[in-house]
């Protein structure tokens, strides 16, 4: 009888740590899931240019009509910001028509949103050159331009690479293509790569305008 | 006597087809041509179009020219990471059988101080010069200023 149940003990505690060894095991593995996809979450959106917090910020620069705005003017609406320059005959239409299709794509949601196309060549982009080319490619998309010095500034912010190619007067600018979106408070949530179409962005922003971000949420 | 006249048809024989592939070779086809309609009073254009040669020997397009610009040259625009770049093509390889197509964020013809602006539903010449085939003007439709094909 001794014997008997002495071995039962010793089953049952051999099933025990068995069954403490898999728990251990399974929390483990839940662990570094959450570790994993938790880490995954966090980094999903900084994928592409730098960090969120080193996307944007403030600038001054000149609209369409010759009159000085800022990063505050436009608070309240999301923004599309594109920088390029109208010398620019091939990519810079290419992505501005895809902008302009995705808005009209949007319909009535489109009123939440302000595209701004900056240039990256104030020597040539006066307002009224902006003004006539914008209007191509969407009524709503304004255009910015200023002093060599406001573009700098403007394009650092967004951590945009621009560089004058050739010489002479038929010079063409290098430049980054990409299309930031702002929050109505102005934190940059996410960018439009110069190949896609206007099918992903429209989903894209539908998506977002659903699901405004809280007001003074850290970004 | 015999001798000579078989030489003599012989040599006309390889004349004749030296001649003839000549003429068949080489030669370039055209399609899908068209340009976008100036943006506001923008000065520069770019023509898309895709080229066959439909040949037997290689061939080049060496350059491009059109009276609607006064400077027109062979562009290439290159992604480097998300920046995009521009510059002077060199001539464009033309291989047998092998289509090069010019399209947006690629090769293009840019048009450069524009005399007037493109307008939509208009054509525009554009010549093209080879280095062996002849060269061809087109008359490309210009497209809508947010074209992305020739069939916007």
């Amino acid at each position: 009888m001794t014997r008997k149940s002495t071995k039962i003990s010793r089953r049952t505690a051999s099933r025990a740590r068995l069954a403490f060894g898999l728990t251990a095991v399974v929390l483990a593995a839940i662990g570094v899931a959450i570790l994993l996809f938790g880490l995954g979450k966090a980094h999903a959106p900084v994928a592409g240019p730098s960090s969120q917090a080193q996307i944007g910020g403030p600038f001054e620069l000149v609209d369409e009509t010759g009159k000085t705005v800022t990063d505050r003017t436009y608070r309240g609406k999301w923004l599309l910001i594109y920088f390029g320059y109208t010398y620019c005959p091939d990519v810079c239409p290419t992505t501005l028509n895809t902008l302009g299709l995705a808005l009209r794509d949007l319909g009535p949601a489109a009123d939440a949103i302000q595209p701004l196309f900056i240039t990256v060549d104030p020597q040539r982009d006066t307002p009224e050159t902006l003004a006539g080319y914008t209007d191509a490619f969407d009524p709503r998309l304004i255009g910015l331009t200023g002093t060599p010095e406001q573009i700098a500034n403007a394009a650092k912010a967004y951590r945009v690479y621009y560089r004058k190619a050739g010489e002479g007067d038929d010079y063409s600018v290098d430049h980054t293509s990409l299309i930031y979106v702002m929050d109505p408070e102005g934190r940059f949530v996410t960018f439009f790569g110069h190949d896609a179409n206007a099918e992903t962005m429209t989903a894209k922003l539908r998506q977002l305008l659903a699901n405004p971000p809280k007001k003074g949420a850290p970004s | 006597m015999k001798v000579f006249w078989s030489t003599f048809i012989a040599t006309l024989w390889i004349g004749c087809a030296s001649l003839a592939a000549q003429t068949a070779s080489p030669s370039i086809e055209v399609s899908h041509a068209w340009t976008r309609a100036t943006a506001g009073a923008a000065q520069t254009g770019a023509v898309y179009m895709t080229l066959k040669n439909v040949g037997k020997a290689s061939d080049q397009l060496v350059s491009v020219s059109s009276p609607v610009a006064g400077m027109a040259e062979l562009h290439a625009t290159m992604k480097e990471g998300d920046v995009m770049k521009m510059q002077a093509s060199p001539p464009i390889e033309l291989k047998p059988d092998v289509a090069a197509e010019l399209k947006p964020g690629g090769l293009h013809v840019m048009l450069m101080h524009l005399k007037s602006p493109l307008r939509q539903g208009e054509k525009i010449p554009v010549t093209l010069t080879f280095a062996a085939a002849p060269s061809i003007t087109l008359e490309v439709p210009v497209r809508g200023p947010g074209a992305l094909s020739d069939t916007d």
